[in-house]
């Protein structure tokens, strides 16, 4: 299966840094850059490789599609994206829950 | 208790008008057995996934856990392979002191991994996968990696653990995070039309 290109939209950087902070904080959460660096770049490669696979259809609200993980660096995450005209895969927001005070102290 | 002494039991405290007889008791008890062995599910090779559950709950400790098995010859038998079987019982003692007793003829039953998961069942100690939707699962038994942590992964390790994380199925997702996440694609939507 051929791969798509995957980009993101502006929309999805400003929900990015509106729910993670700059900068990694003491007790272990991460930053928004810590989360583009590690988990975003597996994401992105699952998009390209199976989009409809790997994203799950939002009823009656179709043709926008939503993959969603228990996140390794977060609690869980849910990237919203489509198809453009072209084929290519669009992110254009996402979704974080972020672990809870006291979640990974003890790898500190 | 023997078939012989329930059946002096019943006859005691039942109004039967008739006499149990210890065959009476014997060939119920099979038809019985035979009923439930019938409406066993089939036998699976393993009932325990610890990939797809890790955090399995731990019995509360001291469990002490006794076995002890025998051959059971017919008083007919004519020769040392005529009218046997092997019979393997034992017990499992909790901490508060309550105990389950199981029981089990390797030789005869079929079924015996579907027959022991149905005496759990009953007895109320299933070890099956706890319910919960998967994020709910895995966010519960499942140690969120720290970035520190990420900086010392591999390449290949870190796309291990996101690759695992992505659930497959909205039934996987907690009801909660499912709730704001169709709520925001509706938002997507009106936002941007078509275009969302």
């Amino acid at each position: 299966m051929p791969e798509r290109l995957v980009r993101f939209a502006e929309s999805f950087f400003a929900d990015l840094d509106a729910q993670l902070p700059a900068e990694r904080s003491v007790d272990g959460q991460a930053s928004a850059t810590d989360f583009l660096l590690y988990e975003l770049p597996r994401l992105r490669d699952s998009l390209a490789i199976d989009f409809e696979g790997r994203s799950l259809p939002v009823p009656d609200l179709e043709p926008l599609r939503v993959v969603i993980a228990a996140g390794a660096l977060v609690r869980s995450v849910a990237l919203y994206a489509r198809l453009d005209v072209d084929g290519h895969v669009v992110v254009v927001a996402i979704d974080i829950e972020r672990r809870t005070e006291g979640e990974g102290d003890d790898d500190l | 208790m023997s078939y012989r002494l329930a059946g002096r039991v019943l006859n005691d405290l039942l109004p039967l008008g008739r006499t149990i007889r210890p065959t009476d008791l014997a060939r119920q008890v099979a038809k019985v057995a035979d009923r439930l062995d019938d409406e066993l599910p089939p036998e699976r090779f393993c009932y325990l996934d610890p990939q797809a559950d890790p955090d399995l709950p731990r019995p509360e400790l001291p469990l002490v856990v006794a076995i002890d098995g025998g051959f059971i010859h017919s008083s007919e038998q004519r020769s040392r392979r005529d009218g046997w079987f092997q019979a393997i019982v034992g017990s499992v003692t909790h901490a508060d002191g309550s105990r389950r007793r199981f029981g089990f003829v390797p030789s005869i039953d079929h079924q015996p991994k579907a027959s022991s998961t149905a005496v759990r069942h009953v007895h109320n100690v299933d070890v099956e996968p706890r319910a919960g939707s998967r994020l709910d699962r895995m966010s519960a038994s499942r140690k969120v990696i720290t970035a520190a942590e990420m900086d010392k992964m591999t390449p290949q390790e870190r796309a291990d653990a996101v690759d695992a994380s992505i659930v497959h199925s909205w039934d996987e997702v907690d009801p909660k995070f499912r709730d704001r996440v169709v709520q925001r694609a509706r938002e997507l939507a009106n936002t941007y039309g078509d275009d969302a």
